[in-house]
Protein backbone atom coordinates (compact mmCIF):
# COMPACT_ATOMS: atom_id res chain seq x y z
CA UNK A 1 0.00 0.00 0.00
CA UNK A 2 1.68 3.61 -0.89
CA UNK A 3 1.93 6.57 0.88
CA UNK A 4 -0.97 8.99 0.62
CA UNK A 5 0.93 12.07 -1.18
CA UNK A 6 -1.45 13.92 -2.73
CA UNK A 7 -3.01 16.12 -0.93
CA UNK A 8 -1.94 19.87 -2.20
CA UNK A 9 -3.41 22.82 -0.73
CA UNK A 10 -5.91 24.81 -3.88
CA UNK A 11 -4.64 26.93 -6.23
CA UNK A 12 -5.71 30.26 -4.70
CA UNK A 13 -3.18 29.48 -1.95
CA UNK A 14 -0.37 29.51 -4.35
CA UNK A 15 -1.28 31.98 -7.00
CA UNK A 16 -3.93 33.87 -6.66
CA UNK A 17 -4.03 34.24 -10.24
CA UNK A 18 -4.40 30.52 -10.96
CA UNK A 19 -8.47 29.59 -10.73
CA UNK A 20 -9.23 32.60 -12.47
CA UNK A 21 -7.14 31.52 -15.38
CA UNK A 22 -7.33 27.76 -15.02
CA UNK A 23 -10.82 27.32 -13.68
CA UNK A 24 -9.46 24.37 -11.93
CA UNK A 25 -8.29 23.66 -8.50
CA UNK A 26 -5.42 21.92 -9.17
CA UNK A 27 -3.20 20.06 -11.59
CA UNK A 28 -0.14 18.12 -11.85
CA UNK A 29 1.77 20.41 -13.38
CA UNK A 30 0.90 23.23 -11.30
CA UNK A 31 2.26 21.13 -8.27
CA UNK A 32 6.01 20.53 -10.19
CA UNK A 33 6.15 23.88 -10.95
CA UNK A 34 5.13 24.70 -7.59
CA UNK A 35 6.12 22.00 -5.09
CA UNK A 36 9.43 22.76 -3.56
CA UNK A 37 10.23 21.14 -0.30
CA UNK A 38 8.54 17.90 1.60
CA UNK A 39 9.22 18.07 5.42
CA UNK A 40 9.20 13.96 7.01
CA UNK A 41 9.06 13.98 10.54
CA UNK A 42 10.79 10.21 11.48
CA UNK A 43 11.24 8.26 14.36
CA UNK A 44 14.85 7.66 13.68
CA UNK A 45 18.11 9.04 15.78
CA UNK A 46 21.13 9.57 14.89
CA UNK A 47 22.34 5.88 14.22
CA UNK A 48 19.54 5.09 11.86
CA UNK A 49 20.36 8.39 9.52
CA UNK A 50 23.92 7.27 9.00
CA UNK A 51 22.86 3.64 8.42
CA UNK A 52 20.55 3.89 5.89
CA UNK A 53 22.14 6.43 3.97
CA UNK A 54 25.50 4.15 4.39
CA UNK A 55 22.91 1.62 2.19
CA UNK A 56 21.57 4.18 0.14
CA UNK A 57 24.85 3.59 -2.08
CA UNK A 58 25.07 7.83 -2.17
CA UNK A 59 26.54 9.18 -5.46
CA UNK A 60 26.96 12.74 -3.56
CA UNK A 61 27.54 13.72 -0.16
CA UNK A 62 27.42 17.36 -0.18
CA UNK A 63 27.85 18.27 3.36
CA UNK A 64 27.64 16.08 6.61
CA UNK A 65 23.94 16.61 7.11
CA UNK A 66 22.81 16.60 3.29
CA UNK A 67 22.89 13.93 0.94
CA UNK A 68 22.94 14.32 -3.14
CA UNK A 69 20.45 10.82 -3.84
CA UNK A 70 20.53 9.13 -7.25
CA UNK A 71 16.87 9.26 -7.80
CA UNK A 72 16.58 13.26 -8.80
CA UNK A 73 16.33 13.71 -4.37
CA UNK A 74 18.15 15.72 -2.00
CA UNK A 75 17.56 14.83 1.38
CA UNK A 76 18.89 17.24 4.94
CA UNK A 77 18.31 15.90 8.29
CA UNK A 78 17.93 17.63 11.04
CA UNK A 79 17.76 16.71 14.76
CA UNK A 80 14.17 17.78 16.11
CA UNK A 81 13.38 16.33 19.38
CA UNK A 82 15.65 13.42 19.55
CA UNK A 83 14.66 12.35 15.81
CA UNK A 84 15.39 13.68 12.99
CA UNK A 85 13.22 15.13 10.35
CA UNK A 86 14.18 14.75 6.35
CA UNK A 87 13.41 17.96 4.37
CA UNK A 88 13.27 16.66 0.71
CA UNK A 89 14.04 18.56 -2.16
CA UNK A 90 14.40 17.97 -6.03
CA UNK A 91 17.93 17.96 -6.65
CA UNK A 92 19.62 21.07 -7.79
CA UNK A 93 20.75 20.86 -10.95
CA UNK A 94 24.58 22.26 -10.36
CA UNK A 95 24.83 19.33 -8.84
CA UNK A 96 23.40 16.20 -11.08
CA UNK A 97 21.91 15.60 -14.17
CA UNK A 98 18.89 17.85 -15.68
CA UNK A 99 15.73 15.78 -13.80
CA UNK A 100 13.51 14.93 -16.48
CA UNK A 101 9.99 16.53 -17.41
CA UNK A 102 7.79 13.61 -15.85
CA UNK A 103 9.65 13.70 -13.11
CA UNK A 104 7.36 13.63 -10.21
CA UNK A 105 9.15 14.56 -6.69
CA UNK A 106 5.86 12.98 -4.26
CA UNK A 107 6.21 9.98 -5.90
CA UNK A 108 10.29 9.38 -5.68
CA UNK A 109 9.98 10.67 -1.92
CA UNK A 110 7.22 7.92 -1.18
CA UNK A 111 9.62 5.20 -2.78
CA UNK A 112 12.67 7.24 -0.75
CA UNK A 113 10.95 5.83 2.28
CA UNK A 114 9.64 2.73 1.22
CA UNK A 115 13.52 2.02 0.91
CA UNK A 116 14.12 3.17 4.03
CA UNK A 117 11.39 1.16 5.84
CA UNK A 118 13.17 -1.91 3.97
CA UNK A 119 16.62 -1.19 5.43
CA UNK A 120 15.20 -0.77 8.92
CA UNK A 121 12.83 -3.22 8.58
CA UNK A 122 10.96 -1.09 10.43
CA UNK A 123 8.47 2.03 9.32
CA UNK A 124 10.76 4.88 10.25
CA UNK A 125 7.49 7.97 10.13
CA UNK A 126 6.97 9.15 12.92
CA UNK A 127 3.77 8.13 13.55
CA UNK A 128 3.24 9.59 16.65
CA UNK A 129 3.79 13.07 15.59
CA UNK A 130 0.40 15.32 14.20
CA UNK A 131 3.46 16.59 11.74
CA UNK A 132 4.25 13.45 9.48
CA UNK A 133 4.52 15.62 6.39
CA UNK A 134 4.62 19.08 5.34
CA UNK A 135 4.40 20.09 2.05
CA UNK A 136 5.90 23.56 1.17
CA UNK A 137 5.10 24.91 -2.36
CA UNK A 138 6.51 28.56 -3.80
CA UNK A 139 3.88 31.50 -4.03
CA UNK A 140 3.48 34.66 -6.20
CA UNK A 141 2.75 36.52 -3.02
CA UNK A 142 4.50 39.30 -1.91
CA UNK A 143 3.44 40.88 0.33
CA UNK A 144 1.54 40.26 3.63
CA UNK A 145 -1.58 42.47 2.58
CA UNK A 146 -1.99 40.28 -0.56
CA UNK A 147 -2.26 37.08 1.58
CA UNK A 148 -4.49 38.60 3.96
CA UNK A 149 -6.78 39.46 0.85
CA UNK A 150 -7.03 36.46 -0.91
CA UNK A 151 -8.01 35.03 2.51
CA UNK A 152 -10.83 37.55 3.26
CA UNK A 153 -11.46 36.71 -0.81
CA UNK A 154 -12.15 33.29 -0.31
CA UNK A 155 -13.74 33.65 3.23
CA UNK A 156 -10.71 32.26 5.16
CA UNK A 157 -10.97 33.61 8.97
CA UNK A 158 -9.24 31.05 11.33
CA UNK A 159 -5.94 32.61 10.85
CA UNK A 160 -3.80 31.82 14.04
CA UNK A 161 -0.50 34.02 13.84
CA UNK A 162 -0.15 37.07 11.48
CA UNK A 163 3.11 38.64 11.92
CA UNK A 164 5.15 40.58 9.18
CA UNK A 165 7.03 37.16 7.68
CA UNK A 166 4.53 34.86 8.70
CA UNK A 167 0.66 33.81 8.44
CA UNK A 168 -0.62 30.94 9.47
CA UNK A 169 -3.95 29.53 9.41
CA UNK A 170 -6.72 26.60 9.57
CA UNK A 171 -8.52 25.53 6.40
CA UNK A 172 -10.40 22.47 5.85
CA UNK A 173 -9.25 21.15 9.20
CA UNK A 174 -5.63 21.80 7.97
CA UNK A 175 -3.25 23.95 9.27
CA UNK A 176 -1.16 25.96 6.51
CA UNK A 177 1.26 28.38 6.95
CA UNK A 178 2.98 31.30 5.07
CA UNK A 179 6.13 32.04 5.15
CA UNK A 180 9.21 33.97 4.15
CA UNK A 181 13.07 34.12 5.35
CA UNK A 182 13.69 37.68 4.08
CA UNK A 183 11.69 40.36 3.38
CA UNK A 184 12.13 40.97 -0.40
CA UNK A 185 11.60 37.38 -0.99
CA UNK A 186 8.08 35.81 -1.86
CA UNK A 187 6.06 34.18 0.61
CA UNK A 188 6.51 30.06 0.75
CA UNK A 189 3.64 28.31 2.02
CA UNK A 190 3.63 25.18 4.23
CA UNK A 191 0.62 22.33 3.82
CA UNK A 192 0.18 19.97 6.65
CA UNK A 193 -0.75 16.19 5.24
CA UNK A 194 -2.48 14.18 7.24
CA UNK A 195 -1.82 10.69 5.81
CA UNK A 196 -3.78 6.93 7.00
CA UNK A 197 -1.81 5.35 9.64
CA UNK A 198 -1.47 2.22 7.93
CA UNK A 199 -0.53 3.86 4.67
CA UNK A 200 2.68 3.94 6.17
CA UNK A 201 2.95 0.06 7.98
CA UNK A 202 5.50 -1.26 5.94
CA UNK A 203 6.82 -4.47 5.09
CA UNK A 204 3.58 -6.06 5.13
CA UNK A 205 3.41 -9.75 3.51
CA UNK A 206 -0.14 -10.41 2.96
CA UNK A 207 -1.19 -13.80 3.94
CA UNK A 208 -5.10 -13.08 3.27
CA UNK A 209 -7.10 -10.17 3.13
CA UNK A 210 -10.57 -9.76 4.13
CA UNK A 211 -12.38 -6.16 3.76
CA UNK A 212 -16.20 -5.58 4.97
CA UNK A 213 -18.40 -3.26 5.70
CA UNK A 214 -19.22 -3.00 9.94
CA UNK A 215 -21.86 -1.28 11.67
CA UNK A 216 -19.45 0.33 14.06
CA UNK A 217 -19.67 3.73 14.10
CA UNK A 218 -18.66 5.15 17.75
CA UNK A 219 -14.67 5.75 17.61
CA UNK A 220 -14.30 5.81 21.84
CA UNK A 221 -16.70 2.21 21.97
CA UNK A 222 -14.74 0.66 19.33
CA UNK A 223 -11.12 1.44 20.68
CA UNK A 224 -12.86 -0.01 24.19
CA UNK A 225 -13.69 -3.35 22.55
CA UNK A 226 -10.71 -3.34 20.39
CA UNK A 227 -8.35 -3.09 24.22
CA UNK A 228 -10.93 -5.73 25.69
CA UNK A 229 -9.98 -8.24 23.28
CA UNK A 230 -6.09 -6.80 24.46
CA UNK A 231 -5.58 -5.26 20.67
CA UNK A 232 -1.71 -4.26 19.92
CA UNK A 233 -0.18 -1.06 18.66
CA UNK A 234 -3.48 1.06 18.75
CA UNK A 235 -2.46 3.83 16.23
CA UNK A 236 -5.63 6.10 16.26
CA UNK A 237 -6.40 9.13 13.96
CA UNK A 238 -9.34 11.05 13.15
CA UNK A 239 -11.36 8.95 10.61
CA UNK A 240 -8.77 5.62 11.30
CA UNK A 241 -8.05 3.18 13.59
CA UNK A 242 -5.22 0.51 13.33
CA UNK A 243 -4.58 -2.18 15.51
CA UNK A 244 -3.01 -5.88 15.61
CA UNK A 245 -4.84 -8.37 16.94
CA UNK A 246 -4.16 -12.65 17.16
CA UNK A 247 -1.37 -11.31 14.71
CA UNK A 248 -3.39 -9.69 12.39
CA UNK A 249 -3.73 -6.20 11.10
CA UNK A 250 -7.00 -4.60 11.34
CA UNK A 251 -7.53 -1.10 9.84
CA UNK A 252 -10.81 0.36 10.21
CA UNK A 253 -11.66 3.63 8.13
CA UNK A 254 -14.80 5.57 7.49
CA UNK A 255 -15.76 8.47 4.76
CA UNK A 256 -16.70 11.38 7.48
CA UNK A 257 -17.38 11.27 11.10
CA UNK A 258 -21.01 9.79 10.34
CA UNK A 259 -20.28 6.93 8.51
CA UNK A 260 -19.72 3.25 9.86
CA UNK A 261 -16.11 2.15 9.49
CA UNK A 262 -15.11 -0.22 6.78
CA UNK A 263 -12.63 -2.71 7.95
CA UNK A 264 -9.63 -4.21 6.14
CA UNK A 265 -7.91 -7.22 8.10
CA UNK A 266 -4.66 -8.57 6.88
CA UNK A 267 -2.17 -10.94 7.78
CA UNK A 268 -5.31 -13.26 7.73
CA UNK A 269 -3.80 -16.52 8.28
CA UNK A 270 -6.90 -18.92 9.53
CA UNK A 271 -9.84 -17.68 7.93
CA UNK A 272 -12.42 -19.49 10.54
CA UNK A 273 -10.56 -17.62 13.24
CA UNK A 274 -10.78 -14.80 11.56
CA UNK A 275 -14.41 -15.34 11.13
CA UNK A 276 -14.58 -16.21 14.88
CA UNK A 277 -12.57 -13.23 16.15
CA UNK A 278 -14.61 -10.58 14.00
CA UNK A 279 -18.11 -11.87 15.24
CA UNK A 280 -16.87 -11.66 18.90
CA UNK A 281 -15.97 -8.21 18.29
CA UNK A 282 -19.44 -7.50 16.77
CA UNK A 283 -21.09 -8.63 19.70
CA UNK A 284 -18.99 -7.19 22.26
CA UNK A 285 -19.40 -3.78 20.75
CA UNK A 286 -22.59 -4.00 20.68
CA UNK A 287 -22.89 -5.07 24.50
CA UNK A 288 -20.44 -1.62 24.95
CA UNK A 289 -23.40 0.22 23.12
CA UNK A 290 -25.78 -1.52 25.79
CA UNK A 291 -24.23 -0.71 28.78
CA UNK A 292 -23.03 3.24 27.14
CA UNK A 293 -26.48 4.13 26.36
CA UNK A 294 -27.87 2.57 29.69
CA UNK A 295 -25.82 4.73 31.50
CA UNK A 296 -26.95 7.75 28.73
CA UNK A 297 -30.55 7.35 29.74
CA UNK A 298 -30.45 7.24 33.11
CA UNK A 299 -28.13 10.23 33.75
CA UNK A 300 -30.24 12.03 31.28
CA UNK A 301 -33.83 11.04 32.46
CA UNK A 302 -33.13 12.97 35.88
CA UNK A 303 -32.68 16.70 33.60
CA UNK A 304 -36.24 15.81 31.64
CA UNK A 305 -38.66 15.57 34.87
CA UNK A 306 -38.91 12.01 34.25
CA UNK A 307 -38.57 8.84 36.43
CA UNK A 308 -37.42 5.16 36.19
CA UNK A 309 -40.27 2.80 37.56
CA UNK A 310 -38.52 -0.01 37.00
CA UNK A 311 -36.00 -2.41 34.96
CA UNK A 312 -35.03 -5.47 34.34
CA UNK A 313 -33.21 -7.74 32.29
CA UNK A 314 -34.97 -10.13 29.29
CA UNK A 315 -33.68 -13.79 28.69
CA UNK A 316 -32.16 -12.65 25.48
CA UNK A 317 -30.04 -10.12 27.69
CA UNK A 318 -32.05 -7.24 26.65
CA UNK A 319 -32.56 -4.41 29.52
CA UNK A 320 -36.01 -3.29 29.68
CA UNK A 321 -36.71 0.83 31.17
CA UNK A 322 -39.84 1.48 32.13
CA UNK A 323 -39.64 5.59 31.88
CA UNK A 324 -42.70 7.45 34.17
CA UNK A 325 -42.93 11.21 32.27
CA UNK A 326 -44.25 12.43 35.21
CA UNK B 1 -49.21 10.93 32.35
CA UNK B 2 -47.78 8.14 30.13
CA UNK B 3 -44.99 5.84 30.13
CA UNK B 4 -41.56 5.27 27.91
CA UNK B 5 -41.00 1.40 27.57
CA UNK B 6 -37.14 0.99 26.28
CA UNK B 7 -35.42 -1.63 25.37
CA UNK B 8 -31.54 -1.69 25.26
CA UNK B 9 -30.93 -4.77 22.86
CA UNK B 10 -27.46 -6.59 23.44
CA UNK B 11 -26.37 -5.48 19.40
CA UNK B 12 -26.83 -1.90 20.30
CA UNK B 13 -30.24 -1.66 18.92
CA UNK B 14 -33.01 0.19 20.58
CA UNK B 15 -36.73 -0.25 20.57
CA UNK B 16 -39.41 1.84 22.35
CA UNK B 17 -42.99 1.32 23.17
CA UNK B 18 -45.17 4.85 24.11
CA UNK B 19 -47.87 3.65 26.84
CA UNK B 20 -50.84 5.68 27.74
CA UNK B 21 -49.93 8.95 24.64
CA UNK B 22 -52.43 8.62 22.63
CA UNK B 23 -52.30 10.43 18.59
CA UNK B 24 -49.07 11.80 17.30
CA UNK B 25 -48.19 12.76 19.99
CA UNK B 26 -45.70 9.81 20.91
CA UNK B 27 -44.02 10.66 18.09
CA UNK B 28 -42.75 13.44 19.89
CA UNK B 29 -40.80 10.99 22.10
CA UNK B 30 -38.63 9.33 19.08
CA UNK B 31 -37.09 12.44 19.44
CA UNK B 32 -37.02 12.55 23.10
CA UNK B 33 -35.80 9.06 23.13
CA UNK B 34 -32.95 10.38 20.43
CA UNK B 35 -31.60 12.50 22.79
CA UNK B 36 -31.72 10.89 25.57
CA UNK B 37 -29.56 7.72 23.77
CA UNK B 38 -27.81 10.09 21.29
CA UNK B 39 -29.74 7.81 18.62
CA UNK B 40 -31.08 8.16 15.52
CA UNK B 41 -34.73 6.89 14.88
CA UNK B 42 -34.51 3.76 12.01
CA UNK B 43 -37.93 2.95 11.95
CA UNK B 44 -41.55 4.17 13.37
CA UNK B 45 -44.05 1.34 13.47
CA UNK B 46 -47.45 2.26 14.19
CA UNK B 47 -49.81 0.23 15.90
CA UNK B 48 -53.48 -1.40 15.65
CA UNK B 49 -55.30 1.12 17.59
CA UNK B 50 -55.53 3.59 14.58
CA UNK B 51 -53.49 6.05 15.32
CA UNK B 52 -53.77 6.20 18.77
CA UNK B 53 -50.61 4.21 20.19
CA UNK B 54 -47.87 4.25 17.86
CA UNK B 55 -44.91 2.06 18.73
CA UNK B 56 -41.48 3.30 17.74
CA UNK B 57 -38.58 1.15 17.10
CA UNK B 58 -35.14 3.33 16.95
CA UNK B 59 -32.20 2.23 16.59
CA UNK B 60 -28.91 3.89 18.38
CA UNK B 61 -26.47 6.23 16.66
CA UNK B 62 -24.65 2.96 14.99
CA UNK B 63 -27.15 2.09 12.26
CA UNK B 64 -27.15 -1.41 12.82
CA UNK B 65 -30.08 -1.67 10.41
CA UNK B 66 -27.64 -0.27 7.67
CA UNK B 67 -26.20 -4.07 7.42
Amino acid sequence: MSIILKAFPLGFLINHDYEQNTKKSYDLKFERENLNLIKVATNMKLEDVNFIMENLKIPYKYKNDKYILNNGLCVQWTSYQGHYCAFITPVENKFFRKLPPNFDFTKQTELLFKNFDVILKRNTRNVNSKEIFYYCYKTKFKTRYDILEELKKQKIENITRNTENEVRFRYNNKNYKFKRDERKEPFYIESEQKISLVDIISGRKNVTTRSLKTNFTNKEVLIKTLEEHDAKNIHVDELNIYCELNNMQLWYSKNNEESAYNLEADKIVNEDECTQLLEDLESEYGLNIQDLTYKKILERIKNQNMRLESEHVDEDNSIVLTIDLG
Amino acid sequence: MGKLKIKLLPDGTIEMETQGIKGKKCLDYAKVLEQLADAKNEKIVKTDEYNQYVYLELDDSQNLSDN
